[in-house]
């Protein structure tokens, strides 16, 4: 049974049960990046895996190197790349691995600045290389802000997409034969939902947007409502839904009913909202394995008003990851 | 209160579209839509937007048989439409086998079944009697040929066994079921390249495409109702395949299937590579013709005012708007065109007067009047600006693709709907269509090419090229504007031709610029009647950015390898010298020989 929890951050040493044997991160230009580590102690974790996407390092290399200074010799870093998701897979794979092999079973991994992509990747690798049973927790820093997003033209946080794939590890079972169902899970980056859906000329396109409930707060969701209906008033023939951006489990339900709507198309979803969303995307893709996963990765972000960390964080367990 | 009308300008996936709409949407007249249907390998090349997917759904049999009537039997080709997306089916996973042997024959396989399942099904669906239609006799040996075909490339299923009374047609949908089967397994195997540091053995069949679906192909038209008619395959967004599988579709269009089989193939003109996995070029036209779309526009605009007009009456009439003139639903601004029927007045009286230019008061009306109103504009200081506004203008300013119309329209058909809030809409006011189209050009230059810098640069390209290439937009759009407003005989100009053969570096920006949608090409004969020179025509999208008349095609200018350098390093100084030699009197950019000759007789 899943079990969510979102706290406040002077609770965190609390609930979280330490020590744990590996904790992974991934440093990015948002301060984000730092946000849950700077709540851990070197004396409480065996292992840092501390991740950086390479192709990034003119932006990521000062929280990068703050990281690595965080965890002092505990610190191993992971080199990744957003433009090759083999080699990123594999060095994901293999440093994991590496500490299961060495006796690692807690891990405690913090996805709020991975890109989309490399959390898909981590939630298939994770029961491949750790046994059933593993102690897995998850945890999230969501945003506070969005400075460079507002509820005008003027606000952007990524520009352009510089090409789309399917995700390693969720190719899905298309058939020749079908026409194709684009489900995106609209975040703050209308742009790249806009590209996305021109570049892929759907017969049949889903927008889903966050559940104002379950959003993160208020205000993000007016921003993300703003760009919601921007896409909508574009493309007028298409179907919407709500998921859940704070349960991965809804997420994922509310996914599957979707697809389900229209049953013999070829299926791919774009999850393009929060970390959240995303993990629930994976679920639904283990679960449903014709469901095929994409990523979009931007031209350009806007680094210097990206995001800003929050007092708070989402901590949860997967254990579906290991049942389906 | 009035009913609420469906926006005509709507773009639609041509995917999605039934029948009925494919045939009322698409004008195939004053395109190059009848050289494509024609036996022979052919690549349809333009920018998205420009009609291609389109023309393909136009030559699906549904929509054929609803324009030339008749029956499947009157066919005269049957197409099979072969969409390829951008995940479809080039998958990640497929990565990991580059560099292996694997590669190639792994990923012909998956391209070898997937166009056989679409031929299967796209046959099987067109007309249930189609098949079988030369009885059952020619069903059970295209069973044979099936499973034979199949057992060649080590498939080791079991045929299945009949009846004595059954009729081998009734089965014919087993066929398409195993060979899903098939594509299925690989797809199967794909996944389990995931996170494998060792690829895993394949153990199923390798289908190919000599070896498997042209057979398949031939027989096809033996079996069913389908006497004489060629397949053609319609690859669409063939720029989506990976580098290997972009070599293994060469492979195929080397091939001398075409009396059977013909590839037509749609790109985005960012097709990967015309290489075959042999590492030999595919040419034209011995391998295969070629069709540029945007040609059309570059070397005949009237063709296309008139597509796009037809384009635009049927999509009116479909949202309702019976026999609407576009003209009438996206009128002009009507006080500039008066000012500017007044200027042409004055030209042609001056003209009378032994004061004109041109051989014909007509000429100077036609040449000047509108270049001297933007001048007048530009004198006046007054805060004027010219109005892109009017169904002419607005078709010009979409340099030949169709869509760069449709959306900006689409847009302005929103913002009044909006605005008029109960009211009827009868037509789209000139301020919001140039509000529109101006904001359209603003952002191809300044967002759009951006993230063409950064996409450039993500790809492995130089950001020199970039700079090159966002110097030589603002140089000649600074140039043309400088030329549009000055006293040269001839002002509109949009184009460059080169004295010499561009240097790579030079052609190179251009291709980049092209690829983009910022420059067209054409070629032109050479100063010296020797030959044929590049012509570069800017997009007139960017004709609002400089202040150009979109209207005209007709000047160009030749140029040196060595100016355009200039203009690509520096285009401030190249700009500003045009600029005083325009005031001086002198020629533009000093380095021409004037006259200037003209690349179309205005009418």
């Amino acid at each position: 049974m899943m079990e969510i929890k979102r706290e406040k951050f002077r609770n965190f040493r609390e609930i979280v049960n330490f020590p744990i044997d590996v904790f992974v991160c991934c440093a990015s230009f948002e301060d984000r990046s730092k946000a849950i580590s700077e709540r851990i102690g070197k004396s409480q974790i065996r292992t840092a895996l501390v991740c950086k996407n390479q192709d990034f390092s003119h932006v990521v290399d000062d929280n990068f190197d703050a990281l690595i200074d965080h965890f002092g010799l505990k610190a191993q870093p992971v080199v990744l790349d957003t433009t090759a998701p083999i080699m990123t897979a594999d060095n994901l794979r293999h440093s994991i691995e590496k500490e299961v092999d060495g006796g690692a079973s807690k891990f405690l991994i913090d996805i709020t600045t991975f890109t989309h992509e490399e959390i898909l990747v981590l939630l298939k690798i994770i029961p491949l290389v750790v046994p059933n049973g593993g102690d897995v927790v998850f945890c999230y820093n969501p945003a506070q802000s969005y400075p460079g997003a507002s509820k005008d033209e003027k606000g952007w946080l990524s520009k352009g997409i510089g090409g789309i794939r399917s995700v390693l590890g969720y190719s899905g079972l298309y058939q020749p034969e079908r026409k194709s169902h684009l489900i995106v899970l609209v975040g703050m980056e209308s742009e790249r939902a806009e590209k996305l859906i021109d570049a892929y000329e759907p017969s049949i396109v889903s927008l889903g947007k966050g559940l104002q409930e379950s959003s993160i707060s208020d205000t993000l969701h007016d921003v993300n409502n703003f760009y919601f209906k921007k896409l909508k008033s574009k493309y007028q023939h298409l179907d919407k839904f709500e998921f859940s951006c704070t349960n991965p489990l809804d997420a994922k339900d509310a996914i599957l009913n979707q697809v389900r709507l229209f049953p013999d198309h070829n299926v791919v979803v774009a999850p393009m909202n929060n970390k959240i969303s995303t993990a629930g995307a994976a679920l639904a893709a283990m679960e449903m394995q014709q469901l095929q996963l994409c990523y979009a990765h931007a031209n350009e972000y806007n680094v210097e008003r990206y995001s800003t960390p929050s007092d708070e964080y989402i901590a949860f367990r997967l254990p579906d990851l290991w049942g389906v | 209160m009035t009913a609420k009308r469906v926006n005509p300008f709507e773009v639609h996936t041509p995917e999605g579209l039934d029948t009925k709409s494919i045939v009322e949407l698409f004008v195939p007249e004053y395109t190059d839509y009848y050289k494509i249907p024609k036996v022979g390998h052919t690549f349809i090349n333009g920018p998205r937007g420009s009609g291609k997917s389109m023309i393909f759904r136009y030559l699906m049999p549904d929509a054929q048989l609803l324009v030339n009537g008749g029956t499947l039997e009157d066919l005269e080709f049957f197409s099979v439409y072969v969409p390829i997306k951008e995940t479809e089916p080039n998958l990640t996973e497929l990565w990991r086998l580059e560099g292996k042997n694997a590669n190639s024959v792994l990923n012909e396989h998956i391209l070898a079944t997937h166009f056989a399942i679409r031929l299967l099904v796209a046959i099987a669906e067109i007309h249930p009697k189609c098949v079988g239609a030369k009885g059952d006799n020619a069903c059970e040996s295209f069973h044979v040929l099936f499973y034979r075909l199949l057992a060649r490339a080590g498939f080791y299923g079991t045929p299945p066994s009949f009846r004595q009374d059954e009729n081998h047609c009734d089965r014919f949908g087993e066929i398409v079921e195993v060979l899903k089967d098939i594509h299925a397994q690989a797809i199967h195997y794909v996944r389990e390249l995931s996170f494998s540091d060792t690829p895993p053995m394949y153990k199923g069949p390798l289908l190919g495409y000599l070896d498997f679906v042209v057979p398949l192909a031939q027989r096809i038209r033996e079996l069913t109702c389908l006497p004489g008619a060629p397949i053609f395959f319609l690859v669409d967004d063939a720029d989506n395949l990976s580098e290997t599988q972009t070599k293994i579709l060469n492979s195929w269009v080397s091939l001398r299937t075409t009396r059977d089989v013909s590839l037509k193939i749609s790109t985005q003109l960012k097709y990967k590579s015309y290489l075959t996995v042999a590492e030999e070029r595919i040419e034209s036209p011995h391998d295969f013709s070629q069709i540029n779309i945007t040609d059309i526009y570059t070397t005949d605009r009237g063709r296309y005012l008139d597509r796009v007009r037809q384009m635009v009456r049927r999509r009116l009439d479909r949202a309702g708007y019976i026999n609407v003139d576009p003209k009438d639903f996206f009128p002009e601004n009507e006080a500039q065109e008066k000012a500017i029927e007044n200027e042409k007045t004055r030209l042609i009286e001056a003209h009378k007067q032994g004061k004109g230019r041109g051989h014909r008061p007509n000429d100077d009306a036609i040449r000047y009047a509108r270049p001297n109103y933007i001048k007048s504009l530009q004198e006046k200081r007054s805060g004027s600006v010219y109005s892109y506004a009017g169904f002419e203008q607005l078709v010009h300013v979409s340099s030949g693709v169709a869509r760069f119309f449709l959306e900006p329209a689409s847009q302005m058909y929103s913002e009044q709907i909006a605005r008029n809030g109960n009211a009827e809409l009868t037509y789209i006011e000139h301020a919001i269509q140039n509000e529109f189209i101006q904001k359209m050009a603003n952002d191809f230059i300044y967002t759009e090419f951006s993230k063409v810098e950064k996409d450039h640069e993500k790809s492995g390209g130089s950001p020199e090229r970039t700079t090159m290439l966002r110097n030589i937009i603002s140089a000649l759009g600074e140039l043309f504007h400088t030329i549009l407003v000055s006293d040269r005989s001839e002002r509109r100009v949009f184009s460059i031709a080169l004295t010499d053969m561009p240097d790579p570096e030079i052609s190179a920006v251009f291709e980049l610029g092209i690829q983009h949608g910022y420059f067209h090409k054409s070629s032109i004969g050479n100063k010296e009647g020797t030959g044929r020179t590049p012509l570069y025509i800017l997009t007139r999208r960017l004709a609002p950015v400089f202040k150009l008349d979109p209207t005209s095609f007709a000047g160009y200018k030749f140029m040196t390898n060595e100016v355009l350098r200039e203009a690509m390093q520096n285009p401030k100084s190249f700009a500003s010298k045009a600029r005083r030699n325009a005031k001086g009197g002198k020629d533009i950019d000093g380095q021409l020989d004037p006259p200037q000759l003209r690349l179309f007789e205005e009418g």
